[in-house]
């Protein structure tokens, strides 16, 4: 059935005067509008972070999805799209994102004297190898506590991925071709008694 | 010429567009009855759909969305995303209340087509154990029929919605009429028969309402995935492309939408009802609409809500309440208990983004509490899982650079067992009008209250310890173990509240649906569920309400009415 014969057969809304009148859609996008093409603007401005968090977010995610023999998320301008994201994020996520920048950049100076961005790649990359996986840290006297920026990082690192992998670059990385239908979900193939796994 | 629809009498009146609602339409309109089936929200489109439009397209990706703001409690639903959310109701314009220990989560569309339009889509009978359940255990009521009594309304509905699934010959859990079922992963075949060995234990594909083979005008299955999205070929059952077309097509039945009905109208010398009153969703006038018959399928609470709204001097508590159980007995399945874990030594890879992809599961059929066998000390009744067995994209994989991009698309085999437990219908769980709360268009609204009791709670501890034993019979890696009981609400399997039975005394409804206490009027939703089983409740629902359309006919037939 399409639209014109459920207008015909349907009495919308408003009954008698006005029936035709359809209230305003929310949803309503024009077709084939694609809100990936704004992020590409020429003259594209952070609206949410300075201009140091967004040159920061663009090195730490080119580290974290570099590009190999496909693009990584600097092409993905992974940076642009978590900036308009975390605008309309809660104040909370907003703080989290921030901060986790922040301690980035104290851990740096701290250690090497020099923002993030500003340290030479080899440094970057220590940093980043640091930060990526869990650790635990004690003090003389204190109790054991897990390594914070190894949370920050995460906190990033997902931001980072969501955005890379819902990115037209990212798409095409997990198998998107611009379209759909690709035939059955064909699962086992084995015969009866065949399948059981290789490790058991 | 254009005939206004408010001027004549309508042999019924369908509340509610819906599962329910369209098969009510369909039923009666298709019988020569002319019908009017309102529909609170607004009309939909096959171009609304968005199934195939890949999430860059969206300004925020469906990444999150706390941005928001109109949907909070909507937003909580797996199924509410960027894409659709204005399918869903607008929980400012919609509001109702909980006390504050007890939040409930109620997920609901006002649209035409209603949840199915976006729903789980799984299809499960229930059986005697779960309609005599009161006689196996002695808790509760028996429902006032037996499955013999409603397996040729299951069957029916089946053979018109398309069910595809695998006969397991399970008394649990009867088999139906059909479509080929959907594949299983190698993984999922191996978890079955490890677990039918090890536990006697059966795992079956998912019985859900996807048809597989082209069927009564609709296309097979393509696989893309996102059915919660729309579809373009109408594979998945939803009410506006199936039933509601074939009422429509009849020339007996009238669509009426944005009709928020908010009570129903009592001729008091006849104790009958006259017709409905509604508020006009965009213009919020007033209006009223005759009918012979009034059959309310709004969604569970809904439709007990209209109910308690339509208090006369005659029946001070409500349309139907002399038995005071209107609005009591309010039951969700219980969800959050389950196990989690990386299933190792299958060469699968994760599907590429474009597909196939499989919107459906496996299923592992109740095995507590059965008519025959050991009988649990700690808890009544049983449940059951839903699940997967999959390669995945490993978003989650450690690291970072070339290693962490090589990992991502390599992906990781997981495998996942999720609980629907069955909710107990306990008095204290129920649904009120909220003297000091109405909705947008000035309808009194609801007040819930409920919670789950110690017998979900212990049934949940137990589902997670024996959905963990089986991973571990699998030799599952890393296993995660939840037993904690989500909110109310998030099955989405809202039942109750107008239960049926065959004592007026202690029931809403006869078996048929109609109130006890006004012959015209009729509930024929997932309100008048006795009890819940753990089964997804849509196809039972949708079988109740063919059989109460039928047995309505026969009166109209009769002329009783």
């Amino acid at each position: 059935m399409n639209r014109r014969d459920l207008l015909r057969t349907t009495v919308l809304g408003a009954i008698g005067a006005g029936a035709a009148a359809l209230p305003a859609r929310a949803l309503d996008r024009p077709a084939g509008y694609d809100a990936s093409k704004e992020l590409e603007a020429a003259d594209w401005k952070p609206l949410f972070l300075d201009p140091h968090q967004n040159q920061t977010l663009i090195v730490l995610s080119d580290l974290i999805i570099p590009s190999t023999g496909t693009p990584g998320a600097k092409e993905a301008l992974v940076n642009r799209f978590l900036d308009l994201l975390m605008c309309a994020e809660k104040p909370e996520t907003q703080r989290e994102f921030v901060a986790a920048l922040a301690y980035l950049d104290g851990a740096c100076l701290e250690r090497y004297k020099a923002a993030f961005v500003y340290l030479p790649r080899d440094q970057q990359l220590e940093i980043v190898a640091l930060f990526a996986y869990p650790h635990t840290q004690q003090t003389w006297g204190e109790d054991i506590v897990e390594f914070p920026g190894h949370h920050h990082f995460e906190n990033l690192k997902q931001w980072i991925v969501g955005a890379y992998y819902s990115s037209p670059i990212g798409l095409k990385e997990i198998g998107w071709d611009g379209t759909f239908p690709h035939g059955v979900f064909s699962g086992c193939q084995h015969a009866d008694g065949e399948h059981s796994n290789s490790s058991q | 010429m254009f005939q206004d629809p408010l001027t004549q009498t309508y042999d019924a009146i369908v509340v509610g567009s819906g599962a329910t609602g369209g098969w009510a339409a369909k039923r009666l309109s298709e019988a020569g009855l002319s019908v009017a089936l309102l529909e609170a929200g607004r009309n939909i489109s096959p171009k609304e759909f968005t199934e195939h439009m890949p999430a860059f397209q969206l300004k925020y990706r469906n990444m999150s969305l706390d941005w928001l703001k109109s949907r909070p409690i909507q937003r909580q639903c797996y199924a509410c995303m960027e894409y659709n959310y204005d399918w869903f109701v607008d929980d400012l314009q919609n509001p109702y209340s909980t006390p504050a220990d007890k939040p409930f989560t109620w997920q609901r569309l006002r649209i035409v087509g209603g949840r199915t339009l976006v729903w789980g889509r799984q299809s499960y009978r229930l059986s005697d154990l779960d309609f005599k359940a009161a006689s196996h255990d002695g808790y509760g009521m028996d429902w006032p029929f037996s499955y013999k009594e409603i397996a040729p309304y299951y069957d029916l509905v089946e053979d018109y919605v398309g069910i595809s699934g695998a006969a397991e010959q399970n008394d649990a859990l009867p088999d139906g009429h059909f479509l080929p079922p959907m594949k299983m992963t190698c993984g999922e075949t191996f978890f079955r028969e490890r677990i039918a060995k090890q536990f006697g234990r059966t795992v079956t594909i998912g019985r859900t309402a996807i048809v597989t083979q082209n069927h009564n005008g609709r296309l097979a299955c393509h696989y893309c995935g996102p059915c919660e999205r729309g579809c373009s070929t109408f594979s998945y059952f939803s009410s506006p492309f199936t039933t509601i077309k074939d009422a429509l097509k009849t020339g007996k039945c009238t669509l009426i939408t944005n009709a928020v009905v908010a009570q129903i109208d009592m001729d008091p010398s006849t104790n009958r009802a006259t017709g409905v009153m509604f508020v006009d969703g965009v213009t919020h006038q007033t209006k009223n609409i005759r009918g012979k018959v009034v059959i309310l399928c709004a969604q569970s609470l809904e439709s007990t809500r209209i109910l308690l709204n339509s208090r006369t001097r005659d029946h001070a508590e409500g349309l139907g309440n002399s038995s005071g159980l209107l609005g009591r007995g309010l039951m969700d399945h219980s969800t959050g208990a389950g196990a989690a874990g990386e299933l190792p030594g299958f060469n699968e890879k994760p599907a590429p983004y474009s597909g196939p992809h499989r919107a459906n599961g496996i299923y592992v059929i109740r095995y507590r509490n059965l008519a025959k066998g050991p009988q649990q000390k700690t808890f009544i009744r049983g449940y059951g899982f839903q699940g997967n067995a999959i390669a995945n994209f490993n978003f989650n994989a450690q690291g970072f650079g070339p290693d962490f991009k090589k990992a991502v698309t390599e992906g990781i085999y997981e495998i996942r067992l999720g609980a629907f437990g069955e909710s107990l219908a306990r008095n204290e769980n129920y649904v009120a009008i909220d003297p000091n709360l109405k909705d947008a268009w000035g309808i009194p609204a609801l007040h819930i209250s409920m919670s789950h009791g110690d017998n979900e709670k212990a049934m949940h501890e137990d589902a997670a310890e024996t959905a963990a034993e089986m991973l571990e019979a699998a030799g599952v890696k890393n296993i995660r173990v939840s037993s904690k009981l989500a909110e109310p609400g998030m099955a989405i399997h809202e039942l109750g509240t107008a239960r049926m039975g065959t004592d007026p005394k202690r029931s809403v409804t006869t078996s048929y649906c109609q109130l006890h206490d006004v012959k015209n009027v009729l509930a024929m939703d997932g309100a008048c569920f006795v009890s819940s089983g753990c089964q997804n409740p849509t196809l039972t629902m949708m079988a109740i309400t063919v059989r109460a359309c039928d047995h309505l006919l026969e009166r109209v037939k009769r002329s009783e009415l």
